[in-house]
């Protein structure tokens, strides 16, 4: 009998980036390196963990935009041959450090496993990530879900208007690919507001997620406090982030991917080796990390680092999913004591932290489905759509605006760096809804240009554009980004409103952010939030 | 005879400033903003400070007494000679500044190229296009021929009269505004006499439902702003805001007002469900809001930090 439940959600966004005349970019290897190391490993591990037959089912959130650029063919090709230059620069490697009694077995360990992957992607699964997962979601081993059109940050956008059409494309993209309607609906940035519940009702979700004091300051207070969902006002289920099951894994000091043994993320080839030996590797001159990492962490407050030894690695993931394991029974049995009722702790984490960030944290994470199936323990693996098959009756309550950014509201996506963004993006959002009223009935080259505004708006309304000039080191291509999608987005008002649609602009356009190939401009069209209430 | 001699050369100096600043004060047709000597009548660009520039920390230096922060407005240059009390007072009476700032607006700003906001060298936005920034070479083809797209730049204005308030977080409102031209004229042509005296508020209404509207506080802005970022404090109540001028005689014009919002709750409900009392509250969560927060470790682009 368990004593409480556990539910581990993962969170696979990144931006849409394809620039089609630019063959090789910075920006573009955020896919190739997430496919790599993040990906195509979280994959493997489910699917490893489906041929036994294990009990317990994880979510997996996939964003809009990431199911787009998975899906588009350019991408693909790129990322073949981004992966053959991988493979060569790997081969260099073996020879370079031949005989070296460290570096030797690392070199031919990134080899066999880019060799691997090259097979996987290109053999295996045909170039197609996402079919896989709709193979997995059938068989019930997993549950899918998604989130925003492009992410959108949705308390700062002006008009429900604006959250209807980023939380109805992002559904669409994920019915076209999937077949169904997501059961949970990832709010970006868990940044939470109640105007995005009407949609979510209206379009069959059943559930999402909120940082923390987004349910346990709900109103009125919550009986169980985060430990169980409430019924928010439309008869959804708010479930709120585990504070300790994201520390243990998140937290850059006590988490564990800054134990020592694990491999260090700063020390790369791509930083250390010399630019024309890497050639092709890297994109132009452009240093950047190309995932041949030979050191371990070692001392996170030093700079001196070890030789990365994996099977030592190896052993601490198996640790390490056992010391997760531990405490959250522990956290269940404690709670059931006080509660007379088993808690359910959800742990939703970022995708790209397993494989990218934390080298080892896909097999920590099918280390510890794999012991939370086979020891006896007294926590049960869920998914939170099964919530209701054990509780069906919650505790109804307001959930509070909240997100899970710094300091808990919106203050990384509304700061000095990038306010400047929402005067324009809100305008826009009125222009459009405007124009989808007035033009609602249009037909052939004006309907293509309203749709093709309605993504140029969705692209410029992506929380990463604000997130990276508030905190990344790419800040002026978020700066270029927005301000491209917003030019391109006024260009083409200018245009509808005027009725000169030019053919040759709007065919670029349409080649160039062909994303939502099915998005239709009239969900902007339903109501403008009166001026009235942002946040 | 020395004496006269040097009064003719100091006479000559200063005609030769004010021609100069006549001739600065030209709109230049390239869209280049023109140089002007900063004077109170200049319109920012923005909070006029480049985004990087801003340490997030220390922006926003908070006024506690007044309940008011200044955004990071950099500090009006001291001008030589130029901000002399005569010339202040010329200013006050003669030249009501928000028409000489509808006016700048209307002719000089909206042509002015460059991102919003980021009044540095525009030349660095000239590119703005990042399709070319990888790009190996200037000419693409298109599947329907040669397209060459311009680079962005953003409109500094909109025409609209618009004040939008964001609610932060429990403790701050932020809030963007523009007021057209015609609304300003419109104003002064009916206030002309005091106009000169009065000055820019941002006045905050409290209107959390069940209390009525109250008036809250008084923000006094600057002519060089349009956003602020105002420490209140307020969390769960419900607010709104006029912009707009306070005179000597303590009237209040409104220039346009703004929408509604509510700002987040820091804690706990009081609210106790008879259905659903709390277990183990409140010591149980005690001491929580320290750790609220603690979020993804970075996203892509975040790379080089460590």
């Amino acid at each position: 009998m368990a004593k409480g439940f556990l539910s581990i959600v993962l969170h696979a966004h990144l931006p849409f980036v394809k620039h089609v005349d630019a063959d090789d970019c910075l920006e573009q290897r955020w896919l190739f390196q997430a496919i790599t190391e993040t990906y195509i490993p979280i994959l493997n591990c489910i699917s490893r963990l489906a041929e036994d037959d294990l009990p317990g089912k994880i979510t997996i959130s996939l964003s809009p935009p990431l199911l787009e650029m998975l899906d588009d063919s350019l991408l693909q090709e790129r990322y073949i041959r981004h992966l053959e230059h991988l493979i060569e620069l790997a081969q260099k490697e073996t020879v370079r450090v031949r005989g070296d009694i460290n570096l030797e077995p690392l070199a031919s360990m990134y080899l066999s496993r880019f060799e691997q992957t090259y097979l996987d992607y290109v053999d295996k699964f045909k170039c197609n990530l996402i079919q896989p997962w709709a193979a997995l979601e059938s068989e019930g081993y997993v549950e899918l879900s998604t989130s925003a059109a492009t992410h959108a940050y949705l308390p700062l956008l002006l008009s429900d208007s604006s959250i209807r059409a980023q939380v109805e494309a992002g559904l669409n993209t994920f019915r076209r690919h999937f077949g169904h309607t997501p059961k949970g609906f990832w709010l970006p940035e868990c940044a939470y507001v109640p105007d995005v519940e009407p949609v979510l009702k209206q379009e069959g979700v059943d559930y999402f997620i909120m940082e923390t004091h987004g349910v346990l300051f709900s109103t009125p207070r919550p009986r169980f406090g985060y430990h169980a969902p409430v019924v928010t006002p439309n008869g959804l289920l708010a479930f709120a982030r585990d504070p300790d099951c994201s520390k243990q894994v998140w937290s850059a000091d006590e988490g564990y991917p800054g134990d020592p043994w694990y491999r260090e993320f700063y020390r790369d080839v791509g930083y250390d080796l010399p630019l024309d030996y890497l050639g092709k590797a890297l994109p132009g001159n452009t240093r950047v990390p190309l995932g041949i990492k030979y050191y371990r962490v070692t001392d996170r407050k030093s700079n001196y680092k070890d030789f990365y030894r994996p099977e030592i690695a190896k052993h601490r993931a198996w640790e390490h999913a056992g010391s997760f394991m531990f405490w959250r029974n522990k956290e269940a049995e404690f709670w059931n004591d006080i509660y007379g009722r088993r808690p359910v702790m959800v742990a939703p984490y970022d995708a790209e932290l397993f494989g990218h960030w934390w080298y080892e944290g896909p097999l920590w994470l099918e280390n510890l489905m794999r012991r939370m199936a086979l020891e006896k323990q007294s926590v049960k693996l869920i998914s939170l759509s099964e919530y209701r098959e054990y509780y069906p009756v919650n505790q109804p309550a307001e959930p509070a605006v909240s997100s899970w950014g710094y300091k808990g509201y919106h203050e990384v996506w509304l700061a000095d760096s990038n306010h400047w963004i929402y005067r324009h993006l809100h305008h826009c959002e009125t222009l459009m809804a405007r124009l989808s009223e007035d033009f609602k009935h249009a037909t052939g080259l004006a309907e293509r240009a309203l749709n093709q505004a309605a993504r140029e708006l969705l692209l410029a309304q992506a929380s990463d554009w604000p997130f990276i000039m508030k905190s990344g080191t790419v800040h002026q291509y978020a700066v270029n980004r927005f301000v491209t999608h917003v030019g391109r987005f006024l260009r083409l008002a200018r245009q509808i409103e005027t009725g000169a649609v030019d053919p040759v602009f709007l065919k670029h356009l349409e080649h160039t952010d062909n994303i939502f190939p099915d998005i239709d401009f009239r969900v902007f069209a339903t109501g403008i939030r009166d001026e009235g209430k942002v946040s | 005879m020395w004496v006269v001699a040097a009064a003719i050369a100091i006479l000559l100096l200063v005609l030769a400033f004010f021609r100069f600043r006549q001739s600065t004060d030209v709109r230049p047709s390239t869209g280049i903003p023109s140089k002007r000597p900063q004077t109170g009548m200049e319109i920012s660009t923005g909070i006029g400070v480049p985004p990087e520039e801003i340490d997030p920390d220390k922006a926003g230096k908070v006024h506690r007494q007044a309940g008011v922060t200044l955004p990071a407005v950099p500090p009006p240059r001291q001008d030589t000679d130029d901000s002399s009390l005569a010339s202040v007072k010329l200013r006050k009476i003669d030249l009501p500044k928000e028409v000489e700032l509808a006016w700048e607006a209307g002719g000089l700003i909206e042509f002015q190229t460059g991102a919003w906001a980021v009044a540095k060298d525009p030349s660095e936005y000239s590119d703005q296009d990042p399709e070319s920034k990888p790009a190996r070479g200037p000419a693409r083809k298109k599947p329907s021929g040669e397209v060459v797209e311009e680079s962005y730049s953003l409109p500094q204005r909109y025409g609209i009269d618009r004040l939008v308030l964001i609610a932060r977080d429990p403790d701050w409102v932020y809030a963007y505004w523009e007021v057209t031209h015609e609304r300003y004229r419109q104003m002064y042509e009916r206030h002309l006499r005091d106009w000169g005296l009065s000055r820019p508020v941002l006045r905050i209404y409290d209107v959390t439902p069940g209390r009525g509207r109250q008036k809250e506080m008084d923000v006094f802005i600057s002519d060089h702003a349009d956003n602020w970022y105002i420490n209140i404090s307020k969390p769960r109540h419900t607010l709104m805001a006029e912009l707009g001028r306070l005179f000597p005689d303590n009237t209040f014009l409104r220039l346009v007002a703004s929408n509604v919002v509510t700002l987040p709750a820091d804690r706990f409900s009081d609210k106790i469900s008879a259905d659903w009392p709390p277990v183990g509250w409140p010591d149980r969560y005690h001491g929580f809001q320290a750790q609220i927060g603690t979020s993804s470790p970075g996203a892509w682009g975040n790379e080089a930090d460590g």
